[in-house]
């Protein structure tokens, strides 16, 4: 009784707190000081951001970052809101409304963002206990519909190597492929659909996997998974993509937490990529900075587990098996079954676990096109999560919960908010709309000092993860085309379908993508905005300073426009298998072939693929001396001697060579799996290698730099093209 | 004999020469001849000005309904200057439009004085238009600079007289020309409040004070002279003259126009008994006094108190329709129509159109330039700094203007921002916007004016220079819109109080002020009636709910002590900034105060977080920076002082005084002289006769205003930036602590097993 009135109390104190905390920083914020005033606070906050920054103080330090970062956006919105908003005439108070509306939707998602990252949790992986009998069974499960069987063969045949007791583990093929409706379909599809099925049994055959299909493609693939939950008995299930090829020490990194706490239903980890995304790749920025992708998965993953709402994301996680009986299995209502199932499990008061230890490796899509396919599905599946099943509503989520959730399915209405930012200079400068009612010095009392804070903010929270103007140049190539992607579902929530990423793309050749078309609309637009801008500037002095910021703006944009633009240059990819860079000290092992003597020679592995690699040698090789068996030892006694030949020599690097692995039998190919994607090691060390911060300013003149390179290579690119055809079509 | 016949008519002509003048002095008792100086019609003192090859110049004066105008002299001293043309320079006086005279502009003899008598014929009773328009070239060819700066002529505005020669009509006995009879628009009114019983009482006190507030009203700005006086019932003289006489009051005491207010009972004394018979209820009625038929006589009556109160304030409102008829019975005023503020008071969160201020549709072109809209603004109107004023401008322009064509806006004298008038083929704004900081409006009376400046586009020496075009219009339909605002002031505050009338008045109230006679000598009373009269001012209307009383307990938190200084009085002003007899430092003539130089660390933190004052600079050493510390009285002096009322957080006491030796209206005339009025600042003020003028500030302020916490921060922060951000910053990191300390202990909660990270 003594400890409940405690608890109580405790509770009441917390709640006082944090309402005195709320308010005093409400009405502070709401005190509309004297500029003069309001600039000095500014620039006093401003410092010591920098300073906070630079000297990190911690945990308190972080906290004490974003309060005041968090104080000055707040002052901001608060001034915008208050004073900023008059009527002047319609079509003014419309643009100044949708602009204030993107503003607040940037200022919501600044607001959700400090919180889900004010103390990321780095969870380690809790061990097994000694005794393997106590630990859970595991169905290892690999939903596919139409990838390559090359791709998916690496996936089966590394579920095989994963580390568990046998008769612990079952991996399973699910071929949506392969279905009944697909196999009975009355055209073409048919007889592929039977070569393939058949091709995925034997393969399945030869590793000893058991093969899944269903009658009809209902549900895309949480029906997929659900139709063979039937088939399973684990009390684990580990989910893998097709082309997620696990390491061996998966379970290990993860069962743990299912033995530990029965309220566990998720042990989510990250999605490591080994190909750039064709943005990263047409922009050149592969291996010289950190991917896209690292952002959620070595940042807000870990934020989201802190208030225990990471989530399931679709591959690369393990769920609890009574868990998702208790949901009626995965979730399918929207188009992602993943974070809908993981929500309704937070909502029953199942827990989950995010460990940020690579143990998968992905790929990504290649084209830009492909990636908008992807990225347009998960647009639309939180947004259908958003209307569908909005956490505001669901009644057992916890306060932090909802606020973690909600900035999971907010993100995806960024494109209203890119595109306002596009348009919103030119409205001013062609139409003369008043839509910002500010004059300079507002503008540097409140909208400077929010911006630097915004800047400052996410490069204090996320410099290690994702360099500055990144998100800005894959939102504004994502906006145009999600727009309408996320206008579909508020307009039908039940209309979207599941788009399979299509993976395991080659391009031939460089190309400009068919995307770009857009862009050069609202490039051409706004360099004409700025132009015009510009001859504004010197014939109205009397309204040079709005002017000015409006033409800096404009410009912001055009240089966002223009990388954006260079990303959609598409460069070639011949090759299948991507190149991993690694550094392995290994052994060659060769057969001299005048006297039969094996002879070791020491290599440096310099990348690996599952085709074969390239290797270093101390000085060259007497090619014509060795015969044709040559393995490469790797010193990881796990991994056995791999049969490679020699395929090229790089002329260019005297002692580099490429060697072509053999396989034979599925022990050997087993073996080769193992050594390319098997070690988690690997890919830890290869994320941190990806591109360190090199501070704020440095980071925005490369962004810079990039965007006007790419972005003028694609324009010459496309003018050369189209004096090519001109003088084609007339000669 | 012829010779001599010839000599003796000379002789005969040469004496009624010589006796001419002496015979036209001989004038009826009601003639007029009044002087003035031609700059007492204009606003500035300044002489008129008039360049360029034609410019002209308008004054306004005035000729009351009360007189029989004759003609009007005007005497000119002009000089020009010495390289015009003379063939083609020339000054034209205009009387109503219609041609006085013509002088022709000799550049040889620049200094130049001319005499014009304009007839009756161009007179009216009313404000005449005296227009002095001049034509002025420096070369007989056309090819000249029309604003070459040696084309000009000045009329010394204070050599140069005008003088109205007039008869005084037999005053007109009807109370609907009551506001025509008391603005008789000839120099200061001067009026008698008659008091027919020894005691003074709270009410007469009121009464007296509405009347003159009345009659301050319908006198505008003309100065207003007044006298209080006791008076005793008269027994005529038995005579042939004095038998019709109405009125029981001695004709030697009524030198003025003249009101006897009072009950039936109190007053019946000196009243006729067709008069009497006529008190009824609330009485209202303006007859001719017996010796001066030229002045009258109103009397304010009635039955009991509340009925002459009625009545008071009946001739106070200066809209109601009094009859035809000499006197009348008010049976009812209802005040549920008077806003609390008037009508050229702007209320903030509001939108007016220009009209509401009188402003008509005004053009602009080559003859008039500029238009002006007033209006007033509350003194406690506290705004933030980005709170903007919208003017929504209903505007056009002519064609073919130059690009340098503009109208200037200026606030209150000071330029503010322009309209360029930039298209080539004119245009018409019906919603033209410009914003001016409401910060940039001071408490009061504001003036913003419309300058426009219309160029033509075709220029240059022997160009047919066409200005017709030169047009621009701004119409009454434009808007004013004040954002919404706070109401806070500094008290005390002299300057405000000059500008505003706050705290004495708010709006058109005086509920929350009290006004004290210190004695009860007519020249007090007198002085006491005038002050509050003056307040009307700022209401533009009559101040109904004031209370001016004799009484030393008053509830009110703003009180005005008015009087002569005794030994009785001292006890009064023991909270005074001045205690006059006492140590003090007495408004005197220094140029700056001496300050501490140099501070303590202590004397520097308390100043930059806590105090009001600025960094302390060194004032030069010269003796009229020296502060002396004295015992002093009044002397011949006059003092009006202002502090926080020792008894009330919210309120402030006015002391306006003066020895018991000295005239205080005397000195409270001279007070609201504009020169001396505009003077006003600071919390202290002495003056004397001769105008000489010094102000000081003294003692604590205080804010006055909503008990708003978010306006009171806002306002104090925007004060002190340093406090602001030594409050800010602690705050931010304590809330940052706060949650550092929730954090930790959800994570120990929620995530046991990850609970090293806790710090």
């Amino acid at each position: 009784m003594e400890c409940h009135n405690r608890s109580e109390g405790l509770k009441i104190g917390t709640f006082l707190c944090l309402f005195l905390i709320f308010a005093s920083f409400f009405f502070l914020a709401g005190l509309r000081v004297d500029l003069i005033t309001q600039a000095h606070l500014s620039v006093l906050l401003l410092i010591f951001l920098l300073f906070i920054k630079h000297f990190k103080f911690g945990y308190y330090g972080r906290i004490l970052f974003i309060t005041l970062s968090s104080f000055i956006v707040l002052r901001y919105f608060l001034w915008r809101v208050n004073y900023t908003l008059v009527y002047q005439d319609f079509f003014s108070f419309i643009g100044a409304v949708t602009l204030f509306a993107a503003e607040l939707y940037g200022g919501l998602m600044f607001f959700f963002s400090v919180f889900v990252n004010i103390r990321p949790l780095e969870r380690k992986s809790l061990p097994l206990p000694k005794n393997s009998a106590l630990w859970p069974s595991v169905d290892v499960i690999i939903p596919s519909y139409d990838e390559p069987i090359e791709l998916v063969k690496i996936t089966i045949a590394a579920a095989k190597n994963i580390a568990y007791p046998s008769d612990k583990i079952a991996v399973y093929l699910l071929d949506d492929g392969g279905t009944d409706q697909k196999l009975n379909a009355q055209d073409e599809r048919r007889a592929a659909a039977h070569q393939r099925q058949a091709q995925f049994k034997s393969v399945c055959s030869t590793f000893g996997i058991t093969y899944l299909s269903r009658e009809r493609n209902e549900n895309a693939k949480a029906g997929n998974m659900n139709a063979a939950l039937k088939h399973l008995s684990g009390e684990l299930i580990l989910v893998l993509d097709a082309d997620h090829v696990p390491t061996v020490d998966i379970l290990e990194k993860t069962v743990g937490s299912f033995v530990q706490d029965e309220k566990v239903f998720l042990v989510q980890t990250p999605h490591f990529f080994i190909n750039p995304d064709p943005i990263e790749k047409n922009l050149s920025l592969s291996n010289r900075m950190p991917s896209e992708n690292f952002m959620f998965y070595k940042a807000i993953q870990l934020g989201l587990d802190f208030w225990q709402s990471s989530f399931f994301c679709g591959s690369a996680a393990l769920l609890r098996r009574k868990a998702l009986d208790e949901v009626g299995g995965f979730n399918g209502v929207t188009i992602t079954e993943d974070s809908e199932t993981a929500l309704k499990l937070h909502n029953l008061g199942w827990t989950s676990h995010y460990v940020m230890h690579p143990v998968i490796s992905g790929l990504q899509p290649e084209t830009f096109t492909s990636f908008m396919v992807q990225r347009m599905r998960w647009a639309q599946g939180m947004v259908q999560n958003f209307i569908l099943h909005n956490p505001l509503v669901l009644p057992n989520l916890k306060i932090w919960q909802r606020i973690c959730y909600l900035s999971n399915m907010t993100f995806w209405f960024f494109p209203f908010a890119r595109v306002v930012f596009l348009i919103s200079p030119g409205l001013y400068l062609f139409f003369g709309l008043k839509i910002y009612n500010a004059n300079a010095d507002e503008f540097f009392s409140y909208t400077l000092p929010y911006l630097a804070a915004l800047l400052l903010t996410n490069h204090f929270l996320f410099s290690h993860v994702r360099w500055a103007f990144v998100s800005e140049i894959y939102e504004t190539m994502q906006s145009l085309f999600s727009i309408r992607a996320v206008l579909a579902v508020l307009k039908n929530p039940h209309h979207p379908e599941f788009s399979v990423t299509p993976k395991m793309e080659t391009l031939e050749h460089d190309f400009i993508s068919p995307l770009a078309a857009p862009f050069y609309w609202i490039i051409f637009i706004t360099a004409l905005a700025a132009g015009f801008g510009i001859w504004q500037f010197f014939n109205y002095p009397e309204e040079r300073s709005l002017i000015g910021i409006t033409v800096f703006w404009a410009l912001f944009n055009l240089l966002l426009l223009l990388a954006a633009l260079g990303a959609l240059y598409e460069h070639r990819q011949r090759r299948v298998n991507p190149r991993i860079p690694i550094h392995i000290d290994a052994m060659l092992r060769v057969t001299i072939a005048h006297n039969s003597h094996a002879l070791e020679i020491p290599v440096t592995i310099k990348d690996i693929s599952m085709g074969g690699g390239s290797l270093v040698f101390e000085y060259a090789l007497a090619l014509e001396t060795i015969t044709k068996d040559i393995f490469l030892v790797i010193p990881d006694k796990s991994i056995l001697p791999i049969k490679v030949t020699l395929a090229n020599t790089f002329k260019d690097k005297q002692h580099s060579y490429g060697v072509k692995y053999e396989h034979s039998t599925p022990q050997e190919y087993l073996n080769i799996v193992r050594f390319v994607h098997g070690d988690s090691g690997k890919w830890v060390r290869i994320q941190q290698n990806l591109g360190t911060d090199p501070g704020l300013i440095k980071s925005m003149s490369f962004m810079v730099n990039i965007g006007v390179y790419h972005g003028l290579s694609h324009i010459k690119r496309a003018l050369s093209s189209t004096f090519k055809k001109i003088i084609i079509r007339y000669a | 004999m012829p010779k001599i016949i010839f000599i003796i008519i000379y002789f005969v002509y040469f004496l009624l020469s010589a006796l001419q003048p002496a015979l036209a002095k001989e004038e009826s008792p009601g003639a007029l001849h009044k002087t003035w100086p031609l700059g007492h019609f204009m606003t500035n003192d300044e002489p008129i000005q008039l360049k360029n090859t034609n410019d002209s110049y308008t004054i306004n004066f005035p000729i009351a309904d009360r007189v029989e105008p004759e003609s009007v002299e005007l005497k000119l001293v002009i000089s020009n200057s010495n390289l015009l043309k003379t063939n083609r320079a020339q000054l034209v006086v205009l009387i109503n439009g219609f041609v006085a005279g013509q002088i022709k502009l000799d550049p040889i003899n620049s200094e130049t004085q001319a005499k014009f008598t304009l007839a009756r014929e161009y007179l009216k009773n009313d404000y005449n238009q005296l227009t002095f328009r001049v034509a002025q070239h420096y070369t007989d060819s056309q090819c000249e600079d029309s604003s070459a700066p040696e084309l000009w002529t000045r009329v010394n505005s204070i050599k140069s007289t005008l003088t109205i020669n007039a008869d005084k009509k037999t005053v007109d006995t009807r109370l609907s020309q009551l506001g025509s009879l008391i603005n008789d628009r000839l120099g200061s009114y001067s009026l008698s409040i008659l008091r027919s019983e020894d005691t003074v009482s709270d009410d007469y006190l009121y009464w007296g004070a509405i009347v003159t507030q009345g009659v301050k009203l319908r006198l505008k700005y003309v100065p207003l002279s007044l006298n209080e006086q006791r008076i005793k019932p008269y027994q005529w003289p038995q005579s042939n003259s004095t038998q019709n006489a109405q009125f029981a009051i001695d004709p030697e005491q009524l030198k003025h126009d003249a009101v006897l207010i009072g009950t039936k009972q109190q007053i019946g004394s000196f009243l006729p008994d067709s008069i009497l018979q006529s008190i009824q209820g609330a009485y209202l009625g303006i007859f001719r006094q017996d010796k001066a038929p030229q002045r009258f006589i109103l009397i304010i009556s009635g039955i009991d108190n509340q009925e002459v109160t009625k009545a008071v304030q009946a001739f106070a409102l200066l809209n109601l329709g009094l009859p035809d008829t000499a006197w009348t019975i008010i049976k009812d005023i209802d005040f549920g129509a008077m806003a609390s503020t008037s009508r050229q008071t702007v209320v903030p969160g509001s939108t007016y159109q220009f009209s509401r201020f009188g402003f008509t549709d005004s053009v602009f072109d080559r003859t008039n330039s500029s238009t002006n809209l007033a209006f007033y603004i509350p003194a406690d109107m506290y705004s933030t700094e980005e709170a903007q004023v919208s003017i929504n401008l209903d505007l056009a322009y002519g064609a073919a203007l130059r690009r340098d064509s503009v109208i200037n806006i200026k606030l209150n004298g000071l330029f503010n921002q322009a309209i360029p008038l930039k298209e080539a083929s004119g245009a018409h704004y019906s919603n033209y916007q410009i914003n001016i900081p409401l910060r940039s409006f001071q408490p009061g009376l504001n003036n913003l004016s419309f300058e426009a400046v219309l160029t033509p586009s075709e220029y240059g020496e022997c160009s047919f220079i066409q200005t017709g075009n030169l047009i621009a219009s701004i119409y009454q339909n434009s808007t004013l819109t004040f954002p919404k605002t706070g109401s806070a002031a500094t008290l005390p505050d002299l300057k405000l109080f000059e500008r505003t009338g706050f705290p004495l008045v708010k709006g058109a109230s005086a509920d929350q002020s009290a006004f004290r006679l210190l004695d009860t000598s007519s020249d007090t009373i007198a002085s006491a009636w005038h002050f509050i009269a003056h307040l009307t001012t700022f209401t533009h209307a009559p101040i109904f709910d004031l209370h001016i009383t004799q009484d030393k307990n008053l509830s009110q938190p703003n009180q005005l002590l008015i009087g002569k200084l005794s030994e009785k009085t001292h006890e009064i002003f023991t909270e005074a900034p001045i205690e006059l007899g006492k140590l003090n430092q007495f408004p005197y003539v220094n140029q700056e105060l001496q300050r501490q130089i140099e501070e303590s660390f202590g004397e520097w933190l308390y100043r930059t977080f806590l105090s009001e004052n600025s960094k302390p600079v060194a004032a030069e050493i010269i003796p009229n920076n020296a502060l002396i510390t004295q015992t002093s009285g009044l002397g011949e002096k006059y003092l009006l002082m202002s502090y926080p009322a020792p008894a009330n957080d919210e309120g402030v006491v006015f002391a306006l005084l003066s020895n018991k030796e000295q005239s205080l209206y005397t000195g409270l005339s001279e007070l609201l002289t504009p020169k001396l009025w505009n003077q006003l600042q600071g919390n202290i003020v002495v003056w004397d006769k001769q105008q000489n003028f010094n102000s000081l500030q003294q003692g604590d302020t205080f804010t006055s205003g909503e008990k708003n916490t978010k306006l009171t921060y806002i306002m104090h922060f925007s004060r002190h930036p340093w406090q602001w951000l030594a409050i800010i910053v602690p705050l931010l990191m304590l809330s940052a602590w706060l949650i550092h300390k929730l954090l930790n202990r959800y994570q120990k909660n929620a995530h046991p097993q990850a609970s090293g990270h806790v710090d």
